[in-house]
């Protein structure tokens, strides 16, 4: 059962994310199919906000523009005040290494790895072999405390098909978070587990959202879940609905 | 540098998939073929260029004007990287054995294989200069006794108690007491193979032969005079380039001279030669010495109906170790197409991996990885099996080669073949040369090679967008 819960949105803060008038638009057989539709969106720090709406409403698009994944067609997409859209491909990779953590609905973790592994790939991706060897150790133990944090201190050496639906999903939480992001935007995090798992994963993301203060970004379907966030914000057909 | 995360999951996916096996199989095989049948190669064309080295004189004058006189050229020669020379002369011939040997026995020695006729290039050496300026002493110590010249200080003369039996096999006259007769005849010597082959027909040392030959023109006009000459089987020799060998004939050059009508107690007769052989000094320069030299003669000589020619070691052999050197180029083609095998091996296991591994492609990049360095996981894939393909197969393939012979000796003893027999290529041990340059270029260019084709599913990899690769199924 989930517990309802309203926390108070952090005021006052500089926000760590944000979009101003975001329009991303496909194109098929030569006709436009716009998605998103001039989209606002402030996030603060430790803020967590629920994006709610209907399937092909743009939530996971808009995320993917926000995680600089995917590139507006128009609009400005800002990483602690300062527009991050039009750097380039590398710098883009480089930033979201740093500031943005993803967690998606099918986990995506790379099956040939350990669970331990999977988690210290997050900080594997901007540092030279050398580089890494001054800091494994360090980051090692951090991995670790973070694995037993989300609760599989014990399932260090498994790997993915050995792993439980919502233990895999932990183990991408804690991937998320070894990067030490600014913010989490997480896409359907429960939409692949049953109730009671799902309760126990958002539990972890709502714990770690009051003791990191980290902000979060969450695509759900589910009401009873949105309104445990700070703030809920609907989509509808690529617009915010209030 | 690539991030560590390429290096660490290139390494994962190589050890989880025991397909990349073939790519590594497959460099370190082409590398391992490279090494060794080039390096053996090389040995064979190093003992090749030995033979046709020893058979061949520093220098050779040649093209020298019709009825060129020995003693005129004498003057011509002098120079101070000349350390001797000695007169040749040429002269095309038909030889048959003078000897009772009954057709049936011939017929019964039919050369099915047609490498048997009677055509030689008879050869008129000085048996005193001829050792000075070429290895004819090596060449005389190099055959089977059962063919050696009887006296080696004179190997163009057959004693007379040699001659004697040969002229009694021959059914020839002969004095009743050995001890009556005189040698008479000119001494003339065989090239290994052929005098082999004579022997198996009977010859032995001391027999008679008959050369036949033709003058043209020699007395004006058109006319043809037919040249016939008795000479003395008197042994054979073994310069180790059987080509060369195969088709000469040596014989004293006063004898040949005589066979031309030029007898040298004749008035009016020519010390005749179509050559001149010569030792250069240690460390003389071939090449320039035979350009000092050209000029020298043909100023000498005055105007020829061609120019004079001065041939260093290598010219005088130029097709045939061009020929061998091509050959040698055509193996490397050859062994290089199973290098691209072994690379289009390398190019599908890699490809195949980045059609199986969208998905990661989406992770990777959420993860922050660039284009390129999701691309580089699958580069590093490639120089992981490039190097440690190139590594097995240099190192198989130098430790095949310095084993080759003690595993060949094995193989003959205890299973009865070789792998290269010897007898065929007239070795004595199978040569293997390994140039370290040579291994290294086929080492380096290995790995190269695994790099480039590694590059295009690198590519396609880097090209793939996130989104998309995340939501790929």
């Amino acid at each position: 059962m989930t517990t309802m819960q309203h926390a108070t949105a952090p005021v006052g803060t500089e926000p760590v994310l944000e979009a101003r008038q975001l329009r991303k638009s496909y194109w098929l057989g030569g006709r436009e199919i716009p998605v998103l539709r001039g989209i606002d969106l402030r996030v603060h720090r430790g803020e967590m906000v629920a994006l709610l709406g209907a399937s092909g409403a743009g939530k996971s698009t808009l995320l993917h523009v926000l995680g600089l994944l995917d590139k507006p067609t128009s609009g400005e997409v800002r990483y602690d005040d300062k527009p991050v859209q039009d750097l380039s491909v590398a710098a883009r990779a480089k930033l979201r290494h740093q500031h943005v953590g993803f967690v998606f609905q099918f986990y995506h973790l790379i099956p040939e790895l350990t669970a331990l592994q999977n988690v210290l790939l997050g900080r594997m991706m901007d540092v030279s072999p050398l580089g890494y060897l001054g800091i494994r150790a360090k980051v090692r133990e951090e991995a670790m405390a973070l694995m037993a944090q989300v609760g599989l201190g014990e399932r260090l050496h498994h790997r993915p098909a050995e792993l439980s639906g919502g233990e895999r999903q932990r183990v991408a939480i804690a991937r998320a978070l070894l990067a030490q992001p600014r913010v989490i935007l997480a896409d359907e995090p429960t939409g692949n587990l049953d109730s009671s798992t799902a309760d126990e994963v958002m539990n972890l993301l709502f714990r770690i959202n009051s003791e990191r203060g980290l902000a979060f970004v969450l695509v759900t379907h589910n009401e009873e879940l949105a309104a445990r966030c700070h703030r809920v914000i609907r989509l509808k057909d690529g617009v915010v609905v209030h | 540098m690539p991030a560590v995360f390429a290096w660490f999951l290139a390494l994962r996916y190589l050890v989880t998939r025991w397909v990349n096996l073939l790519g590594i199989v497959g460099v370190a095989l082409a590398v391992w073929a490279l090494i060794v049948v080039i390096g053996i190669f090389s040995g064979f064309i190093g003992a090749i260029r030995e033979d046709v080295r020893r058979a061949t004189p520093d220098l050779l004058v040649t093209d020298l004007p019709h009825q060129q006189s020995w003693s005129a050229l004498q003057q011509l020669l002098r120079d101070d990287a000349v350390a001797a020379a000695a007169p040749r002369l040429r002269h095309v011939g038909v030889f048959y054995l003078t000897s009772g040997m009954s057709p049936v026995v011939r017929s019964q020695n039919l050369d099915f294989n047609n490498v048997e006729n009677s055509f030689v290039m008879l050869v008129g050496i000085d048996p005193a200069l001829e050792p000075q300026v070429t290895g004819l002493t090596g060449w005389l110590d190099r055959v089977p006794d059962v063919m050696r010249a009887p006296d080696p200080d004179q190997p163009l003369a057959v004693p007379a108690e040699a001659e004697y039996r040969g002229r009694k096999r021959a059914g020839l006259p002969a004095p009743r007491q050995v001890e009556d007769y005189r040698a008479i005849w000119p001494g003339l010597l065989l090239g290994k193979s052929r005098a082999n082959r004579q022997l198996s027909l009977g010859l032995q040392p001391g027999d008679p032969m008959d050369v036949v030959s033709a003058a043209f023109g020699a007395k004006g006009g058109d006319t043809v005079t037919a040249l016939q000459k008795r000479f003395v089987f008197a042994g054979a020799f073994d310069t180790g380039h059987d080509l060369h060998d195969e088709v000469m004939a040596l014989v004293p050059i006063e004898s040949l001279r005589t066979m031309l009508g030029h007898d040298a107690e004749d008035d009016g007769s020519v010390d005749i030669v179509t050559d001149v052989a010569i030792r250069l000094r240690e460390g003389a320069d071939g090449a320039a010495v035979a350009a000092r030299l050209q000029q020298q003669l043909q100023a000498g000589l005055g105007t020829t109906e061609r120019p004079v020619s001065v041939l260093t070691w290598e010219q005088q052999n130029q097709v045939f170790l061009d020929a061998v050197e091509h050959e040698r180029a055509l193996m490397k083609l050859v062994l290089f197409a199973v290098m691209l095998v072994s690379a289009f091996l390398i190019y599908a296991t890699l490809h195949m991996m980045v059609s199986q591994k969208v998905k990661d492609l989406g992770i990777l990049s959420a993860l922050g990885g660039s284009p390129q360095a999701v691309g580089s996981v699958f580069v590093l894939c490639g120089l992981v099996v490039g190097v440690t393909g190139a590594s097995l197969g240099t190192g198989i393939g130098i430790l095949s080669a310095i084993w080759l012979n003690p595993v060949n000796d094995w193989m003959h003893a205890n299973l009865g073949f070789e792998l290269f027999p010897r007898q065929l290529y007239d070795l004595p041990v199978i040569p293997c040369q390994l140039e370290a340059e040579w291994i290294t270029q086929v080492a380096i260019g290995a790995v190269l090679l695994s790099l480039l084709v590694a590059w295009l599913p690198a590519r396609k990899a880097a090209r793939m967008p996130p989104v998309e690769a995340l939501g790929y199924e």
